[in-house]
């Protein structure tokens, strides 16, 4: 660079002399110093310009008369730069767009800048992911407007639950489709092996750092081009590409840890010892089991949660020229959880390539390999979990015993024997790419093949030696699971104008097979503990082995007219054949929209763009089993040796899909200069032939068969606002504010009977998704006078049996004087009110700080912990508060039962409102602090870029909760039992500190 | 310009790259279940149909086979966690009792894997079904393992559906009313006079014409035909039977078997935790103190470890759960010769049935009795409590056949109405056509 500006002013040395039109160079770049190509520089007020070359540089003849340039480039603020008596050579540095109106996005099969968009649509960018620590998709991706992330589960490389305007399935899934360069991806958990409500996430295989940006496709007219499987919205994922221009080296290096946010205050052994005394009546806890001993005291989560580290490296290098462009990436993430024992190491490269053979050709190549090593632990509901061990085992129970062995009582596993001794590892090997050829017939007609695939080879090996309590002798589990995607996709575009009508069409044909091949075995009883291997163990249990795959055809159309900026028109149409359906095996999937800007040409003064639109549009869910509606006869129905086959399953020859009809109505403004943005979407989603389990007389050897029946229904606003609140040289800062209400609501269910899940959850008509459902608690019977006055209310029973002073007391709903099932009632709701957030960007000469708050409010966690660690009814360790705050005498104002067991314990353990806490939070979801060498310094050493800077997750959490954390599902990617919370892992916080170099 | 028609080369490559077969919508089967239709085509198919029937035995079998009958008598107590099971044993069994829902439906599943071969099978057409006896055979087992199903099934609930034919639609026909035990009854007969006449032994996976005579014989007694329980017990084991020369619990005639990769968990279920079982049930006080002082059996059917007693005619404690390979005895010799015996007794031959029981009696190192007809009927009975305990649902079925449930169980709780099981709550909800029996908690 320094020897070509040496050039510059050499060539400016020799022009000295010519008068008139005087020669003006320079180069125009970004704000990381980087030349931008093809930037427009014209004399203010003239058609006379150029452009810019491949490093950014112009050079111009102005006229004398010239006051000034005018530069613009597309996603860049543009820029008038006043002429100078005497100054031939400037450096003019572009500011990318305050609110991006002039974005290029990819939707669907066609192009369109942001600004003419008449769907609706929430976009993260590299910059967003970055601030993000993480190794997933999923933790990149965040709270948006009508978008709510969570996490369910603290270990690393764990699935997410993602909801695109809420949820619109009770059996199919309610993920959103993840698209990546046009390639639909597998995603959803495919181990094998159960190890408790948490299982593993596909899309981990997926790198963040490889992701230019994401869009959250939410509008029916938008999605409606996914057709059968964009029920719950799109994300579409593009890669980074590399850009014309010299090479670029980047060089990201991150270290830092993951820590437990906050620990639960379980008894000590003396209040442990307290406790068994009041419950059992002797001091003496040795007598209640051997194992446990009053002198030895464990505090068992501060020996299994840490401060563990976390890793992430990533090397990348793209660059190219007008013909050939390629960037390419290898990384490695090492992320250990806040648990001891779980942890994700990740190993991913990249090649992007494009080539353009003629200039009526395009080809590109895009891969991405992955290999990943995740290392589970068994979790949430199960005896032999850490989580639930570390809660529940009493502390009075030593480590290890005197012979060595883990101590252990009541079945419950040692939480150091279950973070160390079970191994389980479950190893991937994704690969993920497309191949595609265009061909341009004419300037605006064009022709594309692309092959895309998706191979996911997953291997799972698990080992619990004799020293776990879930293994008598040695357990040895081995399995492989192996999903082959292919996509063969053909279309044809069209983007040309007439007049000041720009008019798009892609038409298309789509052809997708998927293959899964599985098998799995369980085989017991090794030798020793160093016979970790299959061929040493002796009696295999089970053995299982199959095939399942559907295959899709698609044909599509889709075509935008834009007529003068002002008046936009979108419509398009999937029909989606599936393999998986058998009478019906065709749907078509429309959608429309229809915007007009209001602010076109400067018209209203201050007001950049106002724009109203509105969409319809029908899309659906084909994601059931892949064989679920034929009426099949299985084998595996072995007898001794002999195999064995039985009519498996009935089938439904008659299942469509679910499909879903939004209608959805918004508003784009931008205000003075595009400084304020502001976007507002009302819809209203109705889901309709959702796929349910129809119950069936079993004297038909069956019990369920699954049928079209229920409908449910999702009504939202949401929006958001962007100011660019101050953006000078050297002093920039954004913010952007962001929040939706979503209602959901059941509308019809089989016969409209109720459906039960998870510990207390309730599927109900006129209920939303995730309703709890128990008893309502009205205090704690303080004397038997109480009692007894109760009782006298039914002749027949009492009000609730076998209860005494101390016990909780349950509101009669329906006034019959005897609590029964009958007074159960909605007691709470695991979806949010209200979610939202506010980020904020500031840059400050060269330091740069952003931050992310995000929220959600409203929302209830069914916290079933409460119910072991604070039943006060057995021999598991109860918590600090529950225990001192147990009833004890008339009128003490505790809020906890006595501590009893029998009926007293069934009594006070019973499903109610006592477990349901509000789980509303508000978090610093992230923040980043970073600071980027001058460019006097950088020049010094030769560098780009570099980068320094301190990031963190989940940094700060404002909650009533009482538990870990309020962001939490026992049930993993459950559809209905969702906001549970049973001895799960919690989320941790993280922290690294890294450095960016750019060379 | 040639250059540019060689870059299309590329282009027109991708576009045939993959076949069009490999994209048809019907290219993807399972491997591990084919169409109904196609399930049974030959002989090999029939073979491994007819093992699903042996297989849907298995199904569900500590509570279907043994506990709920156990729990539900004086036989054995709950000592376990499932409040649903403890319903049994206090003889109040709810109709929305899951466990009763579970073992009712685990019987239709039996009954639609041998309806399925009975309807399919008589008009398949293929070589290797050239030979009928052998077709013949299979049908036997199918409606075998149906008679079995459907007798549990009537000494259960009494009045329940009577389905003979395989489910195809999911629409009004299933809606199924009940039908009287008696005809139930003349359809277990049925059925097994097919399986006696048409088993080949040496073909099937267990059942043989010995067993389907001695299911008659016990279908016999139960009815009080007397004379036919005594020839089919005869005919199922022979004129000359000597019980004596044959060790107790290996007088097998009908017994499913299990193996580590198709085992149960009956042991689990019956052991104490020092032998990593669950004990979730246990001998009851009656049946360990109905062992007569010097009886060999008794320390063949309970121990006693740590203070706790526990039934061991389940004894694989070594295996896991799920692993574990005790067989369950269906049916023995000695049911037999005490069938001999009581059938003799009710006959007047007060000769046959002395020799008979105390056959059974000097096998278990017993002093020889002599029946009458005052005595005959508890000492039988007597006999069958402390011979079969613990298998199957002898117990229950003896008191009641002999009307003196009320006598026996009526300490513990068991009513007039308790004569049978709710129908399950949520087969009436299902099921439009099925009206409630007249059980006590119904």
């Amino acid at each position: 660079m320094k020897s070509f500006k040496l050039i510059v002013w050499v060539l400016l040395l020799g022009s000295v002399s010519a008068l008139h039109a005087q020669q003006i160079t320079g180069t125009v770049v970004d704000e990381s110093g980087m030349g931008l190509i093809g930037a427009t520089v014209l004399v203010t007020g003239t058609s006379t310009g150029t452009v810019t070359d491949i490093d950014g540089n112009f050079s111009l003849a102005v006229p004398p008369v010239a006051k000034s340039l005018t530069i613009s480039y597309t996603g860049f603020s543009g820029q008038v730069v006043n002429l100078l008596e005497g100054q031939t050579d400037y450096q003019i540095i572009l500011t990318e767009d305050g609110i991006g109106l002039d974005e290029v996005l990819v939707i669907g099969y066609s192009p369109v800048k942001r600004k003419d968009l008449v769907g609706s649509v929430s976009s993260i960018s590299a910059e967003d992911i970055d601030v993000q620590a993480g190794s997933t998709v999923q933790s990149a991706l965040r709270n948006a407007a009508g978008v709510v992330v969570q996490q369910s589960s603290g270990a690393p490389g764990a699935g997410y639950n993602i909801r695109v305007r809420g949820s619109t399935s009770i059996t199919a899934s309610n993920e959103p489709l993840f698209v990546v360069d046009g390639v639909p991806v597998i995603s959803g958990d495919f181990a094998q092996t159960g190890i408790g409500g948490q299982g593993a996430n596909a899309l981990a295989d997926i790198n963040p750092s490889d992701i230019e940006s994401m869009e959250i496709l939410k509008d029916a007219s938008t999605t409606a081009i996914y057709g059968s499987r964009a029920a719950n919205g799109v994300v579409l994922i593009t890669t980074k590409s590399g850009k014309a221009g010299k090479t670029k080296f980047d060089i990201n290096s991150s270290y830092g840890f993951n820590e437990p946010i906050k620990l639960i205050d379980v008894v000590d052994n003396k209040g442990y010892t307290d406790y068994i005394e009041e419950r059992y009546g002797t001091r003496n806890i040795s007598a209640l089991s051997s194992g446990l001993d009053t002198s030895v005291y464990n505090n068992w989560q501060d020996l299994i949660y840490d401060r563990n580290p976390i890793l992430s490296t990533d090397v990348s290098m793209s660059g190219g020229d007008a013909k050939t462009k390629f960037y390419t990436a290898l990384s490695y993430d090492d992320n250990q959880g806040a648990l001891n024992g779980t942890r994700f190491r990740r190993y991913s490269t990249r090649l992007n390539l494009s080539h353009n053979p003629t200039d009526k050709m395009v080809t590109s190549f895009n891969l991405g390999y992955t290999n990943s090593n995740n290392k589970l632990i068994q979790n949430d509901n199960n005896i032999y979990g850490a989580t639930s061990s570390a809660i529940l085992l009493p502390p009075t129970v030593p480590i290890r015993n005197a012979d060595g062995t883990f101590g252990s009582v009541f079945g419950l596993e040692n939480p150091i024997a279950a973070t160390t001794e079970y191994q389980n590892r479950l190893i991937t090997n994704r690969l993920i790419g497309n191949v595609a050829a265009t061909y341009y017939i004419l300037n605006e007609l064009s022709f594309t093949a692309k092959l895309g695939a998706d191979i996911a080879s997953i291997r799972e090996k698990v080992f619990e030696p004799s020293t776990l309590q879930s293994s008598a002798n040695g357990q040895i589990a081995e399995g492989s699971t192996t999903n082959t995607r292919l996509i063969n996709e053909y279309t044809m575009n069209y983007n040309g104008s007439f007049g000041t009508t720009q008019f798009t069409a892609v038409a298309g044909a789509i052809f997708q097979r998927d293959d899964i091949v599985r098998n799995y075995f369980v085989t017991n009883d090794v030798p020793t503990n160093n016979f970790p291997s299959a061929d040493a163990a002796a009696n295999p249990s089970s053995v299982t082995g199959d095939l399942s795959g559907d295959v899709l055809h698609s044909y599509i159309a889709n075509v935008n007219f834009n007529f003068g900026s002002s008046f936009y028109l979108s419509g398009s149409v999937r029909a989606d054949g599936s393999s998986r359906f058998i009478n019906d095996r065709w749907g078509i999937f429309p959608g429309v929209a229809a915007g007009y800007n209001f602010a076109n040409g400067g018209n209203l003064g201050n007001i950049d763009l106002l724009k109203l639109r509105t969409s319809f549009g029908l899309t659906g869910n084909n994601n059931i089993g892949n064989f679920t509606t034929r009426q099949l006869y299985a084998g595996g129905a072995t007898y001794l040796d002999a195999p064995g086959i039985v009519p498996s399953q009935i089938g439904n020859p008659d299942l469509i899909w679910e499909s879903t009809a939004q209608f959805d109505i918004g508003v784009d403004a931008g205000f003075l200069d595009n400084r304020i943005g502001a976007t507002v979407d009302f819809y209203v989603k109705n889901t309709s032939d959702l796929i349910l389990n129809r119950p069936i007389p079993t004297t038909s050897g069956f019990s369920v068969v699954p049928q079209n029946i229920g409908d449910m229904r999702n009504v939202g606003v949401e929006a958001s606002l962007t100011f660019v609140n101050v953006q000078q040289t050297d002093f920039d800062w954004t913010t952007t504010l962001f929040g939706a209400v979503n209602k959901n609501e059941v509308l019809s269910l089989y016969e409209d009977q109720p459906q039960d899940f998870g510990f207390a959850t309730r599927l109900a008509v006129g209920q939303p998704i995730g309703s709890f459902f128990g008893y309502e608690t009205d205090g704690i019977f303080q004397n038997q006078a109480e009692i007894d006055a109760v009782n006298a209310l039914n002749d027949d029973r009492d009000y609730q049996t076998g209860v005494a002073p101390g016990d909780i007391r349950f509101v009669d709903q329906n006034g019959d004087g005897i609590i029964n099932d009958d007074d159960r009632t909605f007691i709470g709701n695991a979806l949010p009110d209200f979610t939202g957030g506010v980020d904020n960007k500031l840059n400050y000469k060269n330091f740069g700080l952003s931050f992310f708050f995000q929220f959600n409010l409203g929302n209830e966690v069914y916290n079933n912990n409460l119910a072991f660690a604070e039943g006060l009814n057995s021999v598991f360790a109860p918590t600090v508060r529950a225990y001192e705050n147990a009833w004890r005498e008339e009128g003490d104002g505790n809020v906890f039962p006595r501590i009893t067991g029998g009926s007293g314990a069934s009594n006070n353990r019973q499903d109610s409102d006592r477990f349901v806490e509000d789980g509303s939070f508000v978090r610093l979801k992230t923040a980043t602090f970073s600071y980027n060498l001058p460019s006097s310094v950088l020049d010094a050493i030769n560098f780009r870029a570099l980068r320094l800077y301190v990031r963190g997750t989940n940094l700060i959490t404002w909650t009533d909760y009482s538990w870990f954390d309020p962001e939490v599902n026992a049930f993993g990617d459950s559809n209905v039992a969702l906001g549970t919370d049973f001895l799960t892992s919690p989320v941790g916080r993280t922290v690294e500190f890294g450095i960016n170099i750019g060379l | 310009m040639l250059k540019q028609y060689n870059s299309l080369i590329w282009l027109v490559f991708l576009v045939g790259f993959t076949s069009c077969d490999y994209f048809d919508m019907d290219a993807i089967d399972p491997i591990d279940a084919v169409p109904a239709e196609a399930a049974i085509t030959d002989a090999t198919s029939a073979r491994a149909a007819r093992a699903g029937v042996y297989d849907a035995l298995q199904d569900n079998s500590f509570d279907r086979h043994l506990a709920g009958y156990q729990y539900y008598s004086d036989e054995a107590d709950w000592t376990g966690t499932f409040p649903t099971r403890e319903e049994f044993d206090i003889y109040s069994v709810q109709t929305g009792n899951s466990t009763l829902a579970g073992m009712f439906s685990s019987h239709y599943y039996t009954i639609n894997v041998a309806n399925n071969i009975l309807e399919i099978l008589p008009s398949v057409e293929d070589p290797t079904l050239s030979d009928d006896a052998f077709r013949n055979s299979i049908l036997a087992e199918a409606r075998f393992g149906r008679a079995f199903a459907y007798l549990e099934l009537v000494l259960g609930w009494g009045d329940v559906p009577l389905i003979l034919t395989p489910t195809r639609g999911v629409g009004e026909e299933l809606n199924v009313p009940k039908d009287p035990a008696s005809a139930v009854y003349a359809q277990i007969i049925s059925d097994l006079e097919f399986a006696a006449a048409n088993l080949q032994d040496n073909l099937t996976l267990g059942m043989t014409k010995a067993a389907a005579n001695a299911l008659l014989a016990r279908v016999a007694l139960y009815q009080e035909r007397w004379q036919d329980a005594l020839n089919y017990a005869t005919l199922a084991i022979g004129e000359d039977y000597d019980l004596t020369s044959i060790p107790y619990m290996e007088d097998e005639i009908w017994f499913l078997k299990y193996s580590s990769t198709d085992g149960n968990s009956l042991a689990f279920f019956y052991a104490p935790s020092a032998l990593n079982g669950r004990l979730s049930i246990s001998p009851s006080s009656e049946l360990i103190n109905a062992f007569e002082p010097s009886d060999l059996r008794k320390d063949q059917t309970i121990a006693e470890l740590d203070g706790v007693v526990y039934g061991i005619k389940y004894d694989d404690f070594n295996l896991a759960s799920g692993s574990q390979t005790d067989p369950i005895r269906f049916i023995r010799g000695a049911e037999m010769v005490l069938i001999i015996a009581e059938a003799s007794a009710r006959l007047g031959d007060f000769d046959t049935a002395t020799e008979m029981i105390n056959m059974v009696r000097e096998r278990a190192g017993l002093d020889d009795i002599e029946l009458n007809a005052n005595n005959f009927e508890d000492a039988i009975l007597q006999e069958r409590f402390v011979e079969l305990a613990l298998e199957s649902g002898h117990r229950l079925w003896d008191v009641r056949r002999m009307g003196r449930a009320l006598e026996i169980f009526g300490p513990g709780g068991y009513d007039a109405c308790d004569h049978v099981w709710p129908l399950p709550q949520r087969e009436i909800d299902r099921n439009t056509a099925l009206e409630q029996n007249d059980c006590c908690n119904c």
